[in-house]
């Protein structure tokens, strides 16, 4: 096991540049999840950590090793795939000792990693199939097991899960970082769902743009926000953005209006759904524009005099009907503000 | 479901192989008509000694055309040219549609358009074929003289004669399949997925080991029905070697088809040529029933 360091890391193809002057470090025994929209960098980051593609810059080091210019074998990682990649003409069984083929290993010790994998993934008797044979989530499995016969330096998943119908992916969700926990391996996860991303990660790296945008635990990522790209894109539902303008310590969009002691000028006024609520009055006018109910909790979606759409939380059982008026208004105390230019400006104190 | 009106006035319902039957019953005619009709008459001439001067008549010499079979030289000949001019131009077309395959499937400028030249041969007649292989390959004409001559020979050299004609029929034969071969080929290239060949990367494979084990199960199935399609092709070409050798020099070049050809319609032993016939047939669907069985099969349960 080690720890991954990436060094000012850049890769281009042709004109277009995939992941500019990236620096991440991946501790020892961490599940780093990378997550982003599609494009934004996170494939190609782990491509260049496996040596599937060399970087156009910067250095990438296992262990304070120096591993950029390395083939992929020889940096001893394991890899898993979307849709869970096995040979389509060889059985499990073949498919698993694929991945020790080519290692100087012991047939005895050889023989034992594959049966601790096949007992712990419980994948004994998918052995002589084929995978056009097996489910997704037995596909999954024999990957997975595939993966850690080798003993890998580190594992490297790339969307593993996104072929996989939901259900599914909720199960081997807990199964994966279960694994990983057992194993204490270092793990990079790359995804573009942000569920995934929460429950999984020791630690979320958000990209975008082929930037990091902010690296922390999921808690920080949700709470602190660094940008309007994180705020936006971690959470479900997800937060309410509102553009305005502080003056005199208030926040001013439209009706609405919060206390919040910033500096003034332009700004953008994130709110989480749960942190907007109903009022009787004295809040911003709105209108149900529909109603999410959840089992749980309701989602409720209302739509202001300018026809801005806010997401509000609200309890389960509660009563309305599409186009009913209502007040809202945020909690102050749980507002975050944004400049568009250095991000988050002010967040409540904790 | 089809009714049927009876004699007492009520329709009764057809049983689903009666309506089946009814509806095949057109295109059993023609196949009748086509298939069954010739090949019945084909079988019955061929126990016949057809004689067509001093007035056409039959007569029955049952299994005796078969017989002649036996100690005929040049049939066997033609067996065995047959054998050779078939295996070199299935193994010729498989090699080169695969190449293609594997070239058309890289990345490149205007795929469309090279695509569309590739794929020209296939579009040539195999008359047109026979025509332009023949200046290609004798003396006179042949680029193998125009570069003798570049490099100070004085000798005109030619490939068609005893010694290379079927190699020159197999290479202008397989020119022409294989680009058929490669499209197919090539449309299963596509369904590979880019990262298997990152799997293999990391499992350390080696590039003949990344063909074998990545490239090419994908290709195993079409390989084998192209393998079949080509080989009843050849088998059963004629036009092609007509035009381009005429079953020559000597008989160097006569395949079964134009044995057949030269005994029924320059011999006129029509008998003595539909018993050839029907072993050209039985070695066709043999040939195509071994490959089926040491290779179909297997593929066909993946």
């Amino acid at each position: 096991m080690a720890g991954i360091r990436l060094d000012h890391l850049k890769k281009s193809f042709g004109a277009f540049t995939a992941v500019q002057d990236l620096d991440l470090d991946v501790t020892d025994g961490e599940f780093l999840v990378l997550l982003g929209p599609s494009g934004c960098g996170k494939t190609t980051t782990l491509n260049c950590i496996a040596g599937l593609e060399t970087p156009s810059a910067g250095r990438i080091l296992f262990d304070g090793r120096d591993v950029t210019s390395d083939p992929p074998h020889s940096r001893n990682i394991a890899m898993v795939f979307q849709s869970a990649l096995l040979y389509p003409h060889m059985t499990a069984a073949a498919n698993i000792e694929a991945s020790l083929r080519r290692s100087d290993l012991a047939p005895e010790e050889r023989r034992r990693r594959i049966d601790d994998a096949v007992s712990m993934l419980e994948i004994g008797d998918l052995l002589d199939k084929l995978p056009s044979e097996m489910s997704g989530g037995q596909r999954q499995r024999v990957a997975t097991a595939k993966a850690i016969v080798r003993q890998p330096t580190a594992f490297l998943l790339d969307e593993p899960l996104s072929a996989l119908d939901a259900a599914l992916r909720m199960t081997l969700r807990a199964e994966i970082v279960n694994l990983q926990k057992r194993l204490g391996s270092t793990t990079v996860f790359v995804t573009h769902d942000q569920v995934e991303a929460m429950t999984m990660g020791d630690r979320i790296a958000v990209m975008n743009g082929g930037r990091l945008e902010q690296i922390g635990t999921p808690s920080e990522i949700y709470e602190r926000p660094r940008s309007l790209f994180v705020a936006g894109f971690v959470g479900s539902p997800p937060m309410n953005l509102i553009r305005g303008e502080v003056a005199d310590g208030v926040f001013a969009a439209g009706e609405l209006r919060v206390p919040l002691a910033a500096a003034p000028g332009p700004v953008t006024l994130g709110v989480r759904p749960q942190h907007l609520h109903v009022r009787a009055e004295g809040g911003l006018p709105c209108a149900i524009f529909a109603l999410e109910r959840l089992g749980r909790e309701t989602v409720l979606i209302v739509e202001d005099r300018a026809r801005n759409r806010l997401r509000l939380l609200v309890e389960a059982e509660f009563e309305g009907r599409v186009g009913d008026p209502l007040d809202v208004a945020p909690d102050p105390a749980r507002c975050l503000l944004f400049d568009d230019a250095s991000g988050l400006i002010h967040a409540p104190a904790n | 479901m089809a009714g049927q009106v009876t004699s007492t006035g009520r329709t009764s319902e057809l049983s689903n192989l009666q309506f089946a039957l009814l509806m095949a019953l057109p295109v059993l005619l023609f196949l009748v008509l086509v298939v069954a009709y010739p090949l019945g008459y084909a079988l019955w001439m061929s126990f016949q000694q057809i004689v067509f001067f001093g007035g056409y008549r039959t007569n029955f010499v049952g299994l005796a055309n078969y017989a002649t079979m036996l100690g005929d030289d040049k049939f066997w000949w033609s067996i065995w040219v047959t054998v050779r001019f078939t295996v070199e131009s299935v193994l010729l077309a498989m090699a080169i549609g695969l190449a293609l395959a594997l070239l058309l499937n890289r990345p490149m400028r205007r795929p469309g358009l090279i695509r569309t030249i590739i794929m020209l041969p296939w579009c040539v007649s195999l008359y047109g074929t026979g025509i332009m292989f023949s200046y290609l390959a004798t003396g006179q004409t042949g680029f193998a003289t125009a570069i003798a001559f570049f490099f100070g020979a004085d000798r005109p050299v030619s490939f068609v004669n005893r010694q290379w004609v079927i190699e020159v029929l197999a290479i202008g034969n397989a020119w022409n399949m294989a680009p058929l071969v490669a499209f197919f080929l090539l449309a299963n290239l596509k369904t590979i997925p880019t990262r298997l060949y990152d799997l293999a990367a990391i499992d350390r494979m080696s590039p003949l080991e990344t063909f074998w084990n990545v490239t090419l199960p994908p290709l195993r199935f079409t390989l084998f029905v192209f393998t079949c399609i080509t080989t009843v092709l050849s088998m059963k070409l004629f036009d092609f070697i007509f035009v381009l050798s005429g079953g020559g020099p000597g008989t160097a070049s006569a395949v079964m088809t134009y044995q057949i050809y030269k005994i029924s319609f320059r011999d006129l032993n029509l008998g003595y040529g539909a018993a050839q016939s029907f072993v050209l047939l039985f070695l066709i669907v043999g040939s195509t029933m071994t490959l089926y069985a040491l290779w179909g099969r297997r593929e066909a349960a993946r």
